[in-house]
């Protein structure tokens, strides 16, 4: 096995890579950068070496100083987590050159799926259901309007050479056809020096359903079956879940036949994940692959029991995957919540501070994968995402319950966090029957802004945390006139706050 | 005897004591058992349930509270105290001026509005780069703008001031 792994990344993400690396008595080495010198990751690893300044281009992301400090601490291989560089194929080939092991898919998958028009395209050839709609050129309405029967509206009417959302209209009925032809390709022309058109499918109401695999060196492929991602803000997801409660056995068997497809037709090596979007009718379409750990990796591992991250560095070292197919069963049910440091009433602006009150959530069904601790500053620099809480149940009712449970156990002061917005998320009716899509927080949340999302402060609670307040209070004032109304017989008078 | 007043979400509560364990609240009576359980932790009984607040002191008259993912702040003053803010408040309109401070430290990238123009609560004032995304910053009142302390182009420090509305 690897004596030593350089883990290139940072929070908790490195966090849970030096446990995997713990648990298999490999030698976990990291890197910090100026505003990491002290953070939770670097204190935790076995050794650590300063890669440069706080901002990440010259640290976390910095490609030769990162594979000068691989050579000179003889790291046996590399784990990029995810974000950073773990997509990078310049980076990867650079790893794979110096001899170096790297974590991960080798540089030409990742470059394969990087690549999303070609990915397209290689997905459709091996029998993975892309968004339907035209690859050529289409330059009469007669056409169009043969496409748009063919496979049925909504569409979307696309420029050939556009981007950027520019130049792209919504058909909703065939009445609409001749103006949104017309209008796009004028549009087009216009901007892009190129008049024509394409159609894909409009995918009405979409939810977003990943499914996780594994490839090895030896040819193997497995799926560790869905996640269900729906729930999004600034298109980043805030809770996943596995299963999910809107795939049956039927969806669930296309869906992973899709993805262990998928791996296969890019001769897929680690962990990885194929993103689709899936329709109400259950129709399901390839979006994209991570070709690397993902952030919501636990709930797999939690219904699964497969230690991901440990399985990962086990092929990486050319180890087989450790099961068979048939021997993985969904065992009940896990819902992840990220918790961020944010402010989620506006537009979830990142929020930054000293963390000066921590305590995490604990008991049955949960884990915490943190990224920071009571001693920790929360910076400018990297993501804001603070700790993930993951919990697991029989089944999702009862889980559900158990992840307010957590939530109301999570302390945190400093920071404004988004632990609101998930409980609030968690009660509501449409995620608790399923009916949810990836629009759920922009149709249902934004439009209670500012006050109409919030539970009210239950009048027992405003009025303990008033006499609170004012023991507190009365302490100060006491404190100043030096006084002694508060005799030594009294609780409430002892000294319980600093 | 004590007399504070505390206020939540611009609700204000009256608080008497006088050291013998009993607490007057709005003219409920209390019998409350205060524990400190840890450092920024302290819990409360009331008619024999238990209240667990996490608390943090943001300065001299507000707290921080937080229960079971709920935060909110305590503003408290003595009676008298209160009583004097009111009168400075309605002799300055003081409630009528916001200023608004950078609420993480970051590049101005844009103010968009200009001393003397009219201002929508929720309009946006000015966007701030950081964390490598740009962040608009709401108004949280209608107004006019009085002051504009910050110039684009500079970084700012977490709580500086961007803008005075009145």
């Amino acid at each position: 096995m690897f004596k030593k792994i350089l883990i290139v990344n940072r929070g908790e993400i490195a966090v849970r890579i030096i446990r995997a690396c713990k648990e298999m008595g490999i030698i976990s080495a990291i890197l910090y950068s100026d505003a990491d010198k002290n953070s939770f990751h670097t204190r935790m690893a076995d050794e650590a070496y300063y890669a440069g300044p706080s901002i990440a281009s010259e640290s976390y992301l910095n490609i030769p100083k990162i594979l000068e400090i691989a050579k000179t601490i003889s790291a046996d291989a590399i784990h990029p987590g995810y974000g950073f560089l773990s997509e990078n194929a310049s980076f990867i080939q650079q790893v794979e050159n110096s001899g170096i092991v790297f974590i991960g898919p080798t540089a030409q998958s990742v470059k394969f799926m990087g690549e999303k028009t070609a990915a397209r395209t290689i997905m459709q050839k091996h029998g993975v259901p892309i968004v339907p709609g035209t690859v050529e050129p289409l330059t009469t309405m007669e056409s169009v309007k043969k496409v748009c029967a063919d496979i049925g509206f909504p569409v979307m009417l696309k420029a050939s050479a556009g981007g950027g959302g520019k130049g792209m209209r919504k058909i909703d009925d065939e009445s609409q056809i001749e103006s949104a032809f017309q209008r796009t390709k004028s549009e087009a022309a216009k901007s892009f020096g190129n008049d024509a058109v394409y159609i894909e499918k409009f995918i009405v109401n979409p939810k977003h359903i990943e499914v996780q695999i594994l490839g090895d060196k030896h040819g193997n492929y497995r799926h560790l079956f869905e996640r269900e991602c729906s729930i999004q803000r600034r298109h980043q997801k805030i809770i996943e879940e596995a299963p999910s409660i809107s795939v049956d056995a039927d969806t669930r068997k296309k869906l992973t036949f899709a993805a262990v497809n998928a791996a296969k037709a890019v001769d897929y090596i680690g962990a990885g994940t194929i993103e689709f979007l899936m329709d109400e009718e259950k129709n399901v379409y390839f979006l994209e692959m991570n070709t690397r750990l993902q952030v919501e990796h636990p709930v797999t591992e939690l219904i699964t029991g497969i230690d991901l991250v440990k399985e990962q560095i086990n092929i990486a070292f050319g180890k087989p995957i450790s099961f068979v197919q048939n021997d993985l069963k969904i065992y009940g049910h896990a819902i992840e919540c990220r918790v961020y440091a944010e402010d989620s009433e506006n537009n979830f602006a990142p929020s930054t501070g000293k963390i000066n009150y921590f305590k995490l959530p604990a008991g049955p069904g949960i884990r915490v994968d943190s990224g920071i601790d009571e001693f920790s500053e929360v910076s400018i620099y990297y993501d804001p995402m603070l700790a993930k809480v993951i919990t697991y149940a029989t089944n999702r009712k009862d889980n559900i319950q158990r992840m307010i449970r957590a939530l109301n156990e999570f302390k945190i002061l400093g920071v404004k966090t988004n632990i609101e917005l998930l409980k609030w998320v968690l009660n509501n009716n449409k995620f608790i029957n399923g009916t949810f899509n990836i629009d759920f927080i922009e149709n249902e949340f934004i439009p209670l802004l500012p006050d109409k999302w919030q539970t009210e402060i239950p009048e027992i609670i405003q009025d303990g945390a008033s006499l609170i307040a004012s023991i507190l209070k009365h302490k100060d004032n006491e404190l100043k006139t030096n006084s002694n109304l508060i005799s030594e017989n009294n609780k409430w008078g002892k000294s319980f706050y600093e | 005897m004590n007399n504070y007043i505390a206020t939540i979400n611009k609700v204000k509560k009256n608080i008497i004591f006088n050291g013998s364990g009993k607490f007057d609240v709005d003219g409920k009576i209390y019998n409350p058992n205060f524990n400190e359980a840890a450092k920024n932790c302290i819990s409360i009984d009331l008619n024999n349930k238990k209240y667990n607040f996490a608390i943090e002191r943001i300065d001299d008259e507000r707290f921080g509270f937080l229960f079971e993912g709920q935060y909110f702040v305590v503003t408290i003053r003595t009676k008298l105290k209160e009583t004097a803010h009111e009168v400075i408040k309605q002799r300055f309109g003081s409630d009528n001026h916001n200023l608004i401070k950078a609420p993480m430290p970051g590049l101005l990238l844009k103010i968009n509005k200009s001393v003397g123009d009219e201002i929508e609560a929720g309009e946006s004032v000015a966007i701030l780069e950081a964390m490598k995304m740009e962040n608009e910053i709401h108004s949280p009142v209608t107004g006019k703008v009085l002051e504009i302390f910050a110039e684009e182009g500079t970084n700012l420090e977490k709580n500086s001031k961007i803008i005075l509305i009145g």
